[in-house]
């Protein structure tokens, strides 16, 4: 064999050792083999594929090598991952840095991606751990949305159940308060009529007090009453000197009455008062007990029937009031008592407002009404004209009397008749109280059917009467 | 009946050769001369072979890989995926296969044809050692040139792989050869090299066995470099994936 060939051989097996060579130090380049390293370590649960010398980056940069991953001893541990980063990269990993397990690519390796700590933090240690943060897992992800959702939906199923019920409950409620509150409509319109009837009552009688009318007005207002009552006052003051004295000698008396067998009679007589006070206080106690059965409806309408009745007694009270000794002299010098009380062969006696002049004024039917889409009759916009004329021309006059409305109506029967005259008035009433703020207690209504007292040629339309001094 | 005979026969041959083989590789006398004349013809004289073959195979994986990867929009990896595919299995195999179709058939029918003119005889006669002049230089210089080839090889199919990714894309020569190490490990590029000493030996061995006791005249040297080809391609193929298992054994991170 010549030295050519042998150098030829020298030449192929130096120069494939040198390429084999060459391979090895760009891979151990690649793994920072040749370059001065630190190794620190950090702990997860689960490793999600890495491997040794798997990459390390830090801050996206290449910096190193897993050197070695130590398996937990329990199933409660941690796989401990120890890497090696290049110390030209030491500056950027700090004691709060952190570790996490990153996919290269959409198909590549695992590597461990460590983000830059803050400057506040020192740098990290030789053998230091640095914080894992738990690989994010889409099976695991997955497992919690399908969990979530199973929850939300028996949740919601849950509140769909309770909704329902409640819905129920809130539409047995309604249909029970609309059912309590058709039942008690009667008595609180009864209770409202009569609560407006005493405070007109009231309202008058104040009136009249004010201006020094009746036997209460005279004690505000009528000097004489005041001296007289004042000199009952005087002798009032003597008599109780007297009586002083008196009370003096009837404490003797007492004192030999004790004495004697009345005082033990006496607290007989009290203790059995005491006694049937307590069985009085025991019947009302188990009546109570007794109304608690019924429920809330029917408390409530015995609650209001007792209202109204007790309204309705007031209203009878301030009635019987007006015609007390001390306020009959204001209503009868009034010439009337109650207007809604007025029928017709009151207002037909010539008593009925003798101290009091009249003006009249007459409405045909036509003037004043129309017919609305039921037939109905309802006051027209010319109708409410001529009456808001007549009224500037009644209020001229003095308003010290009563203001009566007198209804006319000559078509069917007399009880029609008497229904259709008093549903005019009572229009005409309403319109022109509510339009000219008038007292209530001084516009009265009458039904006249068809007895034309006033016009003798129009027997339909409404008469307006003012009584005044 | 006969013919599984006869492969047995044949197989228990071989297995008998191997172990003279192996037992004689590592006794002196050493026929360095011969043996550095092997491995010019086995190693030098197939360079050429490797490296132009190394180059088409690097190109032909690179258009491949960028027609697969291009849809993903990761043509970055293309010399990462060429690496892998290279020095992990392509380089080692292709290299060997080669070497098989030029050496072995070489071996099988030069000793084939010794011994059917009685050269091997005749050299039996002056007292030389036929089988370690003969069969042991030749199968040493496949298990040292095999390796080497290899690395060869794989340079090739990567410069190849760059030349057509740079004609494609103009990627620059230092970003393709850092992306393409950049990923390999050890465990990646020694095992899969050094595993070629075997594939080596397994040439070496058939040929030098099929060629060394060949019969029947000029036929019988023909059917030994024809079989030398056959069979050593196959038991390389074969032992490829026990190799390649074992190596995964020894290394789990080399998968």
């Amino acid at each position: 064999m010549d030295s050519t060939k042998k150098l030829m051989v020298g030449i192929f097996v130096g120069g494939c050792l040198l390429l084999f060579g060459v391979g090895l130090f760009l891979i151990g380049n690649s793994n920072q083999l040749f370059t001065k390293s630190f190794q620190v370590y950090a702990e997860f649960k689960k490793i999600t594929g890495i491997q040794n010398g798997g990459k390390v980056r830090v801050a996206g940069m290449d910096a190193g090598t897993v050197v070695r991953i130590e398996v937990p001893t329990h199933p409660e541990g941690k796989f401990r991952i120890y890497f090696k980063i290049i110390e030209k990269l030491h500056p950027l990993v700090r004691q709060d840095s952190e570790v996490t397990i990153q996919t290269d690519g959409l198909l590549g390796n695992k590597y461990l991606q460590i983000d830059a700590g803050t400057s506040f933090s020192a740098p990290a240690r030789e053998n230091a751990m640095i914080h894992g943060k738990e690989p994010f897992d889409w099976g695991d992800l997955m497992d919690q949305i399908s969990v979530t959702v199973k929850e939300v939906n028996g949740i919601l199923l849950h509140v769909k159940d309770q909704l329902s019920a409640t819905l129920v409950q809130v539409e047995s409620a309604v249909k029970s308060a609309n059912l309590l509150m058709i039942d008690a409509r009667p008595h609180v319109n009864s209770i409202l009529a009569s609560a407006k009837d005493i405070s007109a009552d009231l309202h008058e009688i104040i009136d009249g007090v004010q201006e020094g009318r009746g036997t209460v007005g005279a004690l505000f207002k009528d000097e004489k009453l005041y001296a007289s009552v004042k000199r009952s006052v005087d002798q009032t003051e003597v008599a109780v000197n007297h009586l002083r004295d008196a009370t003096a000698s009837a404490k003797k008396v007492v004192a030999k009455v004790e004495d004697s067998e009345i005082v033990p009679e006496v607290q007989r007589t009290v203790k059995n008062l005491q006694q049937i006070t307590r069985q009085v206080k025991d019947a009302v106690e188990k009546f109570e007990a007794a109304g608690g059965d019924g429920g809330a409806s029917e408390n409530l309408q015995r609650t209001l029937a007792g209202a109204r009745e007790a309204m309705s007694d007031l209203s009878d009270n301030t009635e019987a009031l007006k015609h007390n000794f001390f306020f009959k002299g204001f209503f009868r010098r009034r010439g009337f008592f109650d207007l809604g009380a007025l029928n017709v062969t009151e207002y037909r006696n010539p008593r009925f407002g003798k101290d009091f002049k009249q003006y009249r004024l007459w409405f045909a039917t036509e003037d004043l009404f129309r017919k609305d889409a039921g037939g109905a009759e309802v006051l027209s916009a010319q109708g409410k004209a001529k009456l808001d004329e007549a009224m500037t021309q009644v209020l001229a006059f003095p308003r010290n009397g009563p203001l009566i409305l007198e209804g006319f109506a000559s078509d069917g029967t007399v009880s029609q008749q008497y229904l259709a005259g008093r549903r005019r008035a009572v229009r005409v009433q309403a319109y022109i109280v509510d339009q000219f703020r008038l007292r209530p207690a001084y516009v009265g209504v009458i039904s006249l059917g068809s007895d034309a007292a006033f016009n003798k040629t129009a027997k339909d339309g409404v008469g307006l009467v003012s009584f005044y001094k | 009946m006969k013919s599984s005979e006869a492969a047995l026969e044949w197989f228990g041959g071989m297995s008998i050769f191997s172990g003279q083989v192996l037992r004689q590789s590592f006794a002196r006398p050493v026929e360095l001369t011969e043996l550095l004349k092997q491995t010019f013809e086995i190693g030098w004289r197939s360079s050429p072979l490797i490296i132009l073959s190394g180059l088409a195979v690097g190109g032909v994986l690179s258009i491949h890989t960028r027609a697969t990867l291009e849809r993903f929009g990761a043509e970055s990896m293309i010399p990462t995926a060429l690496a892998f595919a290279v020095v992990k299995e392509t380089g080692p195999l292709v290299a060997a296969l080669l070497i098989s179709g030029r050496v072995g058939a070489g071996i099988g029918a030069e000793l084939g044809g010794m011994r059917v003119t009685e050269q091997i005889d005749a050299l039996e006669s002056l007292a030389v050692d036929s089988f370690k002049y003969l069969v042991i230089t030749r199968v040493l210089a496949c298990v040292v040139a095999l390796p080497l080839l290899t690395v060869l090889m794989n340079f090739s199919g990567l410069a190849g792989g760059f030349l057509a990714e740079t004609m494609i894309s103009g990627m620059s020569f230092s970003f393709y050869f850092h992306a393409a190490f950049s990923s390999l490990g050890f465990s990646d590029y020694i095992p899969p090299t050094l595993k070629t000493m075997v594939f080596g030996f397994i040439i070496g061995t058939v040929s030098c066995h099929l060629g060394y006791n060949a019969t029947g005249g000029a036929e019988g040297v023909g059917r030994a470099a024809t079989q030398s080809v056959v069979l050593s391609s196959m038991f390389l193929i074969i032992v490829n994936v026990i190799l390649v298992k074992f190596i995964f054994f020894l290394y789990p991170g080399a998968g």
